[in-house]
């Protein structure tokens, strides 16, 4: 049973669309999100801040249950250790992350969710 | 554009000693100098609001601090009230430690922006072990908002 998700939260391409995806799904299982968001140094809080909470904001719209974190350091060893801390069932993360999905599933403890951004198929060129 | 907390600040609602020893009494010991300052039409639609986001998440933000906060039609303007308890009050953080300093942050529904920017730099500030010492050290009003004046760079 998935009831604590882990958000990967970073300013990147994809992350709008993480971010719905892991909202539905959260809402869909009743789960309680835990949103992190990893920043190099303190210069990068403000920011950091914010997109959390545009996240929470988001989530208490939908009734979702949602948890900010805030960590500096490197993002692959902090989502490692959020994920231990707060009993984490699976984390989420976008295609383009800066963390690379095969290493993280490869030092992951628990299942982890490449979410990919939508795109049109293009029947001719891709299949 | 966004003004510095110190001027968010409702100077009636710091409250250097919290009299509220659980997080629903704390949120109305603040909502209720905002009300009398003008600030907030209707303190029970008020408290209801930020009750009904902290009851579906925690405020309590870890290293003894909690930010209440809603987005509310009871306020027309973004308004801030801070308390403080040497007790410290359960904000249920997810460190499990007791909030010792709580900011109460409110704004209309319409402003959003406003709303998380405010958020997001009590939320930094806060991370600050230095502005959180000076703040628990604060003998007076007035050494609270020159702790946040100090501080806070736009």
């Amino acid at each position: 049973m998935l009831t604590r998700l882990l958000l990967v939260v970073e300013d990147t391409p994809s992350f709008a669309t993480t971010a719905s995806w892991t909202l539905e799904l959260a809402r869909a299982l009743s789960a309680r999100l835990f949103a992190l968001c990893t920043i190099p140094t303190a210069e990068a809080e403000e920011r950091a801040w914010s997109m959390l909470y545009e996240l929470e904001d988001d989530a208490f719209a939908m009734g979702v249950r949602i948890s900010l974190l805030l960590e500096q350091g490197e993002a692959m060893l902090q989502v490692i250790t959020a994920s231990n801390d707060y009993s984490i069932d699976a984390v989420i993360i976008s295609i383009d992350s800066s963390i690379q999905p095969a290493d993280l599933i490869k030092r992951s403890l628990c299942p982890v969710v490449v979410v990919k951004s939508p795109r049109r198929c293009n029947v001719e060129k891709d299949c | 554009m966004l003004r510095k907390i110190a001027e968010l600040l409702c100077r009636e609602a710091v409250i250097l000693e919290l009299s509220s020893r659980d997080k629903e009494g704390v949120i109305l010991e603040l909502a209720q100098p905002l009300a009398r300052a003008g600030l907030v039409s209707d303190t029970d639609g008020f408290v209801s609001a930020i009750l009904r986001r902290e009851n579906l998440e925690s405020t309590g933000v870890g290293l003894g601090v909690a930010i209440p906060h809603a987005r509310t039609d009871t306020v027309s303007t973004t308004v801030l009230a801070f308390g403080r308890s040497a007790v410290g009050i359960d904000f249920a953080s997810l460190d499990g430690k007791p909030s010792h300093l709580v900011f109460l942050i409110a704004a209309p529904e319409s402003a959003k922006r406003d709303y998380i920017s405010t958020l997001a730099k009590v939320s930094g500030l806060m991370r600050r072990g230095e502005v959180r010492t000076e703040l628990n050290r604060a003998k007076t009003v007035e050494e609270v908002y020159a702790v946040l004046e100090q501080n806070d760079q736009l």
